[in-house]
């Protein structure tokens, strides 16, 4: 299944976004680091701090196994800001129907790979569609490029400098082009999954929290019996005032400072 | 941060009230509005078709700092719904006395980036059922983020100061697929001489268009002989 996450939805998404990072890092960490100086691919970068939109699919058991991110052509952009060599210097597109896809990562060596890298890429197309983006400039490391872009009779131009690392594809959002990616590896109906499938899909296989443990049983207890045992409406309103100012911790709810 | 209504200038740019208003007559909303934030003081400066009644109330209740509909939306890159906020206390606090004004909480807000981590929102609302609003919007999203790039050149590059400093950058390819229709080729043409498909030459105009800040590929060659970027054909 595919997610956005994007600024208003993530608090709820952090441990998702984690293990997207973790994935970059392994599909990426090693391979990049010498060929700009500086590593282009480590888990975060300062574009990740712009409030891209993150997509991400989810395998059968609840992993993030593939994702990548978008921005604006308008804005700041790994084109225009980071990855220079790949126009050779040259200004980047911008337009407010183009979009850029980056840090687009799936476990290459998985037998499903090209599955998971179209059904990231159709997820990112239909997104930017709805959006009313008309394109999305697509950074592909080379062996990505090779198991996505074999279009046949549908081809796909690219800027830039091709054939030496990072390259970037022009994919359009067209009906077309989505039912061509679609149909060479057989994929049918909505990809995109409610907030809340995708969050209980993920945590199925996480361990779960413990129960109550018995400090918090204590602490509740403690708390109550001073309020009971409160012999004046100045010691009641200490103790009360402790139950609240400790209700973080027993029951795990941010601390209320009055009963209102 | 203060809220400044553009609208209320006296010599400011009409410009930019008659493209919120013409949105709404070609479109069908009801109302539009658009607001960035000045890089410079941090103020909120905003134009919008709302009745003025309504823009007075908001800035003194000071709804610029919690209407969601700004300080949320300018975060995302897609079109966000005001659906989304439908569990929000302060959509509702704004919105349910919107309604004293006429004003419906059904509506949409563009947010778009510029180069130098600018940020713009093009928001418009209308009071329709809601499958009429969905189709709606479906059908003028890609409008809509047209006329929010626009407007925000519009708006932060109408001084001096940013007119000179935004020149226009053209790549090496967008120059040279302007200056073989400047010379009279059709797009397809141009497409089989550079010997790419004519998307890609249709992707390159459309960036050319809105870095030049016009409407029609004619006028961005105009712009461009007029910038010297290239020669008239």
């Amino acid at each position: 299944m595919i997610i956005v996450i994007d600024a208003l939805n993530r608090h709820q998404f952090q441990p998702m976004l984690d293990e997207m990072h973790r994935l970059r890092q392994r599909c990426f960490g090693t391979v990049f680091q010498g060929q700009t100086g500086t590593n282009r691919h480590a888990a975060t970068d300062e574009f990740d701090q712009l409030n891209p939109a993150y997509i991400l699919h989810l395998d059968m058991a609840g992993r993030v196994s593939g994702g990548l991110r978008l921005l604006q052509t308008t804005g700041p952009h790994m084109l225009s800001d980071a990855l220079s060599e790949v126009l050779q210097g040259d200004a980047p597109l911008r337009s407010a129907r183009l979009w850029e896809a980056s840090q687009f990562c799936v476990d290459i060596d998985a037998p499903n790979a090209r599955r998971v890298a179209s059904k990231v890429l159709v997820g990112a197309l239909e997104y930017a569609r709805k959006a009313g983006v008309l394109d999305v400039v697509t950074l592909l490391d080379p062996r990505l490029d090779r198991i996505l872009t074999d279009t046949g009779d549908l081809p796909i131009d690219y800027l830039g400098l091709t054939g030496r690392g990072i390259v970037a594809a022009l994919i359009d959002c067209s009906a077309e082009r989505i039912d061509n990616l679609r149909d060479r590896v057989g994929l049918a109906g909505d990809l995109f999954t409610t907030n809340e499938a995708a969050l209980r899909h993920f945590d199925q296989h996480r361990p779960k929290p413990s129960a109550l443990p018995d400090s918090r049983a204590a602490l509740r207890a403690y708390c109550e019996e001073q309020i009971a045992d409160a012999q004046t409406p100045l010691d009641r309103a200490a103790a009360e005032a402790l139950r609240l100012e400790l209700s973080y911790m027993i029951d795990g709810v941010p601390v209320r400072r009055c009963k209102a | 941060m203060r809220a400044i209504d553009l609208n209320a200038i006296p010599d400011g740019e009409v410009s930019c009230v008659s493209m919120l208003d013409g949105l709404c007559a070609s479109l069908g909303f009801d109302y539009a509005s658009y607001a960035t934030i000045s890089p410079v003081t941090g103020d909120i400066l905003g134009y919008a078709t709302y009745p003025d009644e309504w823009k007075a109330h908001y800035v003194r209740r000071g709804f610029h700092r919690i209407d969601p509909t700004l300080t949320e939306t300018a975060l995302c890159i897609a079109p966000v719904e005001w659906s989304r906020f439908d569990k929000n206390a302060r959509f509702h606090t704004v919105f349910s006395e919107a309604r004293e004004f006429g004003i419906t909480p059904q509506g949409l807000t563009i947010p778009v980036r510029g180069p130098y981590g600018d940020h713009g929102l093009l928001s418009v609302t209308r009071d329709c059922s809601e499958p009429e609003w969905s189709r709606l919007v479906h059908a003028t999203t890609g409008a809509l983020q047209l006329a929010a790039v626009r407007l925000h050149d519009e708006v932060l590059h109408s001084g001096q100061v940013h007119q000179t400093l935004s020149r226009p950058v053209l790549s090496t390819r967008e120059l040279e697929i302007l200056q073989w229709i400047a010379a009279g080729k059709s797009q397809q043409d141009v497409g089989d001489i550079l010997s790419i498909s004519h998307r890609t030459v249709e992707v390159h105009l459309r960036s050319s268009r809105e870095k030049l800040g016009t409407l029609t590929t004619a006028q961005a060659i105009g712009r461009a002989i007029g910038f010297r970027l290239i020669h008239p054909g």
